[in-house]
């Protein structure tokens, strides 16, 4: 069975938050809400600091903690694989 | 119309400049011939009144200017701007991110409340906040009183005497905390 991942080159991340936004878009994620979000950390003391921007998100673990602890089964593993959110459980 | 000249130069085509020796010049003779200095020297900006900051501002990826402040997604990841203090210059102001504080530029301009975001990406003698906040008009009901507008405090510009553009990055502004 096929295991996807995402991959992610923190190189490139100018931290626009468009991932953001298309997630909540695609998903339907409500206002105030995000499964996805921007990590921005500066390293260092001026002038020579470093700056660190990550998309972060889930990951999709072997063992997710969301699914275990989640009281209505709504978090739960999809037959195909990967975490995923049913609204009608 | 066709142009004149193309906007882009073709891959290895030789590049021809309106100049006398049609090719880019480090050392203007039109230059010195109309009183400048034949070869760019950097001039030192005129610093502002002692205890106030130089006012910079850009922009955030996640807005375009002061036109999607009402849309409720972008407004989601970037709900308002914030001013960049040096995380030093802060500590001495005793102020921490988050604090709402206002701007007072050398003309008297007051903006509107702003949070501090203390940072060592900036400067100690500069702040910093993205263009588009602070809208005044009650209609934008979801931007309305949501961050500090940079305009509203930029009320001198100065003019390069070389080219003619204008410059509005010489606005000084003093950190007033917000109770």
């Amino acid at each position: 069975m096929s295991r996807y991942g995402m991959v992610i080159d923190t190189r490139r991340c100018v931290g626009c938050h468009d991932c953001v936004v298309a997630c909540k878009t695609e998903n339907g994620v409500p206002e105030g809400y995000s499964r996805d979000w921007i990590v921005e950390e500066a390293h260092g003391k001026f002038s020579t600091v470093q700056l660190e921007i990550r998309s972060e998100r889930c990951n999709h673990c072997d063992n997710p903690p969301c699914v275990s602890c989640c009281p209505t089964g709504a978090s739960h593993v999809h037959e195909r694989g990967g975490v995923v959110l049913g609204y009608a459980r | 119309m066709p142009r004149p000249q193309p906007i882009y130069f073709e891959d290895g085509a030789p590049a021809v400049f309106d100049t006398p020796s049609k090719k880019i010049e480090f050392y203007s003779a039109q230059l010195k011939q109309a009183g400048f200095d034949p070869v760019p020297r950097y001039t030192r900006p005129e610093p502002g009144p002692a205890g106030s900051y130089r006012l910079l501002f850009g922009r955030a990826p996640m807005h375009s200017f002061s036109r999607t402040q009402t849309t409720h997604l972008l407004m989601d990841v970037m709900s308002e701007n914030a001013v960049w203090v040096n995380a030093t210059e802060a500590g001495r102001l005793s102020l921490k991110s988050g604090d709402y504080v206002r701007l007072r530029n050398q003309d008297g301009q007051l903006s509107n409340r702003i949070r501090v975001k203390a940072t060592e990406r900036i400067r100690p003698d500069c702040v910093y906040m993205v263009h588009g906040f602070g809208h005044t008009s009650r209609e934008l009901r979801f931007a309305f009183g949501k961050g500090a507008s940079d305009s509203q405090l930029i009320t001198r510009y100065k003019t390069d005497p070389l080219m003619g553009g204008t410059g509005v990055n010489v606005n000084f502004v003093t950190i007033e905390t917000e109770a």
